[in-house]
Order: C-alpha cells, then sequence, then structure tokens
C-alpha cells in the first residue's frame, strides 16, 4: 500500500508498534521515527493503530485457558525416539479427565476403522519442468535447454502456492488415461512405462503387493496404445493423459500397522542433466469419507530434508491436494493414525506443459531400515 | 539434536499451546498437538534454519488434519458439548457459561477472517518476528504490518458484531 502521499501507511505503523520496524531498523525505520517526529496526523494515527491492535489482542486473550505445565521434555525425546505412536501419545497420563476423552477418542478411532472396506490413492504430480506449453512443443525433446528454465521455475513455484492449485486442478480433470508399469516394482513415467512395458511384455511382479492390485489397477490404469511412441508421449501425454503414471502398493505387511508406518519407498529419478533438479509432487488423497481416518504423507530421511512450502504435511482423508518440490532420491510414503490394510493408489503426473515427461522416473525400492 | 529443541520448547510452549488452541478450540488437544510437533522437531534432520517459524508451520498443518478430521467426526462436538457441562459444576456455572460463550464469539471473529490474515495474527500474537511469520506463511516480509493491521481490524470488529448479537439476544449455536 504505498502511496505518493508521504503520510504513513497503516501496515507500517503497525510494523512499528509490533516492533518490526524501529528508528534502529535502518533507513526505513529512521525516516519513520522522523516523519512521526513532527507529523502529528501520524502520531494520532499511530495511537489509533495501538488501539487497535491492544483491542485484538485483548479479545484473543479472552478466549484463552490458563496455560497449563508443558510435560517434561524427556517425555518429547522418548515419544521422538519410539517412533511418536499416535497410540503413545493416547496412553499418556494427564488428567483423569483427559484420559477420558482419548479413551473416547480411541474406541471412536477404531470403531471407524474397522470392517470398513478401504482404499486409499495419493496422486504423486511430478511437473519434470516449468516451461511454457509453447516453449517446450518448440523445442521438442531437447532436454538441457528445458532443465535450465526448468530449474531457475521450480524454486518459484514452490513459494508461489496462490498459484498453483488451479492449474493442476484442470491437470488432475484432464488426466483421465494413466499408464502404468506393473513389472519388478518398477514405476515410470508415462513414456517410460510404455517403453518398458513394451520390452517387457507382461513380466511377472516380484513384489506380491503389486501382483494382488493388479485387478483394481487394471480397471483405472490402461493407457492408450499409441502412446507408445515418442512423438505421442510428448503431447498425448500432457494433452490426453496429463503424463500419469497410476501404480499400487499394499502396506508391507498384511493388516498394516497402527501409528507412524511406512507404506512404501520409491526413488525418483530425473534424466540427462536435469538429474539434480528437485521435481514437483503433488500429494493428492482420493480415498472416500468413511473409509479410513489416517493421513497420508511423503517423507525421506536424505538431506535436505523435502523443501516443500510444509515441512511435515500429512495429508488427512479428504484433504486437498499438497505440492512438493521434491529433489531425486528415495522418498517414503508414510501413514499414520489408524491401521492401514488396504490398497493405496500412487499416481504419477507430470505437468501438462510439460513436454518431455520421460524425464522424471519413479522406481520402487525396499524401504531403509531406519 | 536434542540441545536447541530443548531451549526452544521452555520458551515457546505456551504460545504454542495458545496458538493451536485458537485453531483447534481444545484446549487438551491442543496440548497433544503441541507436543506431537516437537516430536516431529526432534525427528527433523537436518534442524531447520529457523526453529520457531518451522514449528509453527508444522503445528498450523496439524491443526489443518485435525480441523478436517473433525468436520468429518461429528460426534466429537457432542463431546466438547459433554465436557463443557461436566467442567461447569467444577467451577460455577455461571463464570463457566460465560467463559465458553466468550470463547465461541471470539471464534465466530476469528473465522470471519481470511485464512492468510488469521494465520498472520495468530502467530504474531505467538510471538514470531515478522521475518518468522514471513518464514511461517509464505508472506513477504513487507506485506505482514497490512496483513496485521486488516486481520485485527476485522477481529475487532467481528467480535464487536458478535457481542452485538449476543446482547441482543440471537443465540448462535
Amino acid at each position: 500500500m504505498r502511496r505518493a502521499v508521504s503520510h504513513i501507511d497503516e501496515g507500517r505503523l503497525h510494523a512499528w508498534l509490533d516492533g518490526a520496524l524501529g528508528p534502529e531498523s535502518g533507513p526505513e525505520g529512521a525516516a519513520m521515527g522522523h516523519h512521526l517526529a513532527r507529523c502529528e496526523e501520524c502520531r494520532a494515527r499511530l495511537e489509533e493503530a495501538s488501539a487497535l491492535r491492544e483491542r485484538a489482542r485483548s479479545v484473543l486473550a479472552s478466549a484463552d485457558h490458563p496455560p497449563s505445565e508443558a510435560p517434561a521434555f524427556t517425555e518429547i525425546v522418548d515419544r521422538a525416539r519410539s517412533g511418536a505412536r499416535e497410540t503413545k501419545r493416547a496412553a499418556e497420563p494427564e488428567s483423569a479427565r483427559t484420559s477420558a476423552e482419548s479413551a473416547r477418542r480411541r474406541i471412536r478411532q477404531r470403531t471407524s476403522r474397522v470392517g470398513l472396506a478401504w482404499a486409499a490413492s495419493i496422486t504423486l504430480a511430478v511437473g519434470a519442468g516449468w516451461l511454457g506449453r509453447e516453449l517446450a512443443l518448440q523445442r521438442g525433446r531437447d532436454l538441457p535447454d528445458a532443465l535450465d528454465i526448468s530449474r531457475k521455475s521450480v524454486p518459484a513455484m514452490t513459494e508461489d502456492e496462490s498459484g498453483t492449485p488451479e492449474r493442476f486442478e484442470q491437470e488432475a480433470n484432464a488426466a483421465e488415461s494413466p499408464a502404468r508399469q506393473k513389472s519388478e516394482a518398477k514405476v515410470v513415467s508415462p513414456a517410460e512405462a510404455e517403453e518398458s512395458r513394451a520390452g517387457r511384455g507382461e513380466e511377472a511382479p516380484k513384489l506380491d503387493m503389486l501382483d494382488r492390485v493388479d485387478a483394481e489397477l487394471a480397471e483405472v490404469a490402461t493407457p492408450p496404445a499409441e502412446a507408445a511412441t515418442d512423438e505421442a508421449v510428448g503431447q498425448l501425454k500432457n494433452k490426453e493423459t496429463g503424463g500419469r503414471a497410476r501404480f499400487a502398493v499394499r502396506p508391507p505387511q498384511s493388516g498394516g500397522g497402527v501409528g507412524h508406518s511406512a507404506v512404501g519407498c520409491w526413488r525418483v529419478e530425473r534424466a540427462g542433466e536435469v538429474s539434480g533438479a528437485p521435481a514437483r509432487i503433488r500429494l493428492t488423497d482420493e480415498r472416500a469419507p468413511g473409509q479410513d481416518d489416517g493421513s497420508l504423507r511423503l517423507e525421506t530421511d536424505s538431506k535436505p530434508r523435502l523443501t516443500g512450502s510444509d515441512p511435515a504435511v500429512w495429508m488427512p482423508l479428504g484433504a486437498d491436494s499438497v505440492w512438493l518440490s521434491v529433489p531425486p532420491r528415495v522418498y517414503r510414503l508414510a501413514h499414520r493414525d489408524s491401521v492401514l490394510n488396504g490398497l493405496v493408489m500412487v499416481t504419477a503426473d507430470l505437468d501438462p506443459e510439460v513436454a518431455t515427461p520421460a524425464e522424471v522416473r519413479y522406481t520402487r525400492v525396499e524401504c531403509p531400515t531406519p | 539434536m536434542s540441545e536447541p529443541w530443548a531451549t526452544i520448547y521452555g520458551q515457546v510452549w505456551d504460545d504454542l499451546v495458545r496458538f493451536l488452541d485458537r485453531k483447534v478450540w481444545d484446549p487438551e488437544r491442543a496440548r497433544d498437538l503441541a507436543q506431537e510437533v516437537f516430536v516431529r522437531a526432534l525427528q527433523a534432520d537436518p534442524v531447520p534454519d529457523d526453529p520457531r517459524a518451522w514449528l509453527f508451520t508444522v503445528a498450523t498443518n496439524l491443526a489443518r488434519d485435525e480441523a478436517r478430521t473433525v468436520i468429518r467426526r461429528r460426534e466429537k462436538l457432542k463431546l466438547i458439548r459433554v465436557d463443557a457441562e461436566d467442567s461447569e459444576s467444577m467451577a460455577g456455572p455461571d463464570e463457566e457459561l460465560e467463559a465458553s460463550e466468550r470463547r465461541a464469539m471470539v471464534r465466530r471473529a476469528l473465522e470471519a477472517l481470511s485464512e492468510r490474515d488469521r494465520e498472520a495474527l495468530l502467530l504474531c500474537e505467538a510471538g514470531l518476528s515478522y521475518a518468522e511469520i514471513a518464514a511461517a506463511t509464505g508472506l513477504s516480509p513487507g506485506a505482514i504490518g497490512t496483513t496485521l493491521s486488516r486481520a485485527r481490524r476485522k477481529l475487532a470488529a467481528a467480535y464487536e458484531a458478535a457481542q452485538g448479537d449476543e446482547e441482543s439476544g440471537v443465540a448462535h449455536r
């Protein structure tokens, strides 16, 4: 709200009151101090802003409960070591009332888990780069050029949360014919899925979890046959399939686990010179209400951490999708808050505007033992 | 790895619980979530550059998850009501009733804000600096003051409106 008038705008008055601007805080603060010293109007407005600030503060404070004592830090450390199981927290003694509440909560969770047909689906959407569509088409599969641009654009996109949702809404709607790859638990982008399918035929999968979900998979994931050629890939993918590859897993042990458990792990790689650049991954929860209460998220042990806007994104049932910028490495799909015993669908999407979908590859890997 | 967090834990606990309570409106759940936030912190590798902003971002995410869960679990509302009745007998019915009405009004007033404004305001009230608020919300540091001034104005107005309704006997529950 910069104005031509030299009076201090409301935002700056609040910054002043909050201590973000001050006579000592650099040229802007110093100038503001000088102005306040000689401008009666601004001083009056500062007083008003101050009263408003106090008013807002007291409104909020009027709803507060008295502060409660923090649990011993060692308790937190223990929980962190023991894998931070939700169930443990629920069992922690606090007050009688809390225990009762926790117990009720546990019972509620348990009853909602039992006997429910369960299916979960996650969309891993990967933008292989952020070049504009025209540019991409013009350059075709010229990777190095694309790379350059994508590297610059990814961080910007990461920060721009407001712009992404509707953009990918379209993509999600557009992507209806996912490609798949079932052999050897390897999941690749559509282009590669097509290539390697052609190469290996219907080779038996080594991971039975994949085997078991084949039926479900076939229903949703039959790719268009004509997508097999390279030329078709670049455009067909983007236009008609959204560059989507779908694959599915079951939890490592049948019966799943309560608490925070890994569902499966993938290595995300990028081809050629982009290999170091982050990919954009979208998690979308597609479970239907009533199926499961648990949350799902993508996480990694490697450094640096996930660099999405959210350091810890748990996708609860019915949540919106979340975008993460993920450097190529192994990621773990984790689940918590309920028994995971059903199918999890993972869908890899490529940004519809990117013409080189083959540059991102997912490979299912054994989860590293912690 | 727990060293820096141990210090921050002591400094931030009250603010964090209050922050979470203003989101989930359930003090016990707010405590649970605050603990969960620190469990995540201890598991975070490497330690984030801006630990406080990181903590509150995680808290925001957890609270958001929580809110969605609560929407699905309608019965939770009943529980809260039962709890409120339980505690009434402990603390004198009138005071307790007044407190829970006031809490409901504050909640309504906060809900009148846009998510971005509310977030910035709650973070600011939790003691975060503008730089930290910017890190946690993705707003530019220069926009925080304007955002806060709008948030405060709106909160005060919405609360007054709620009070007016309350006094004129309009039921809101």
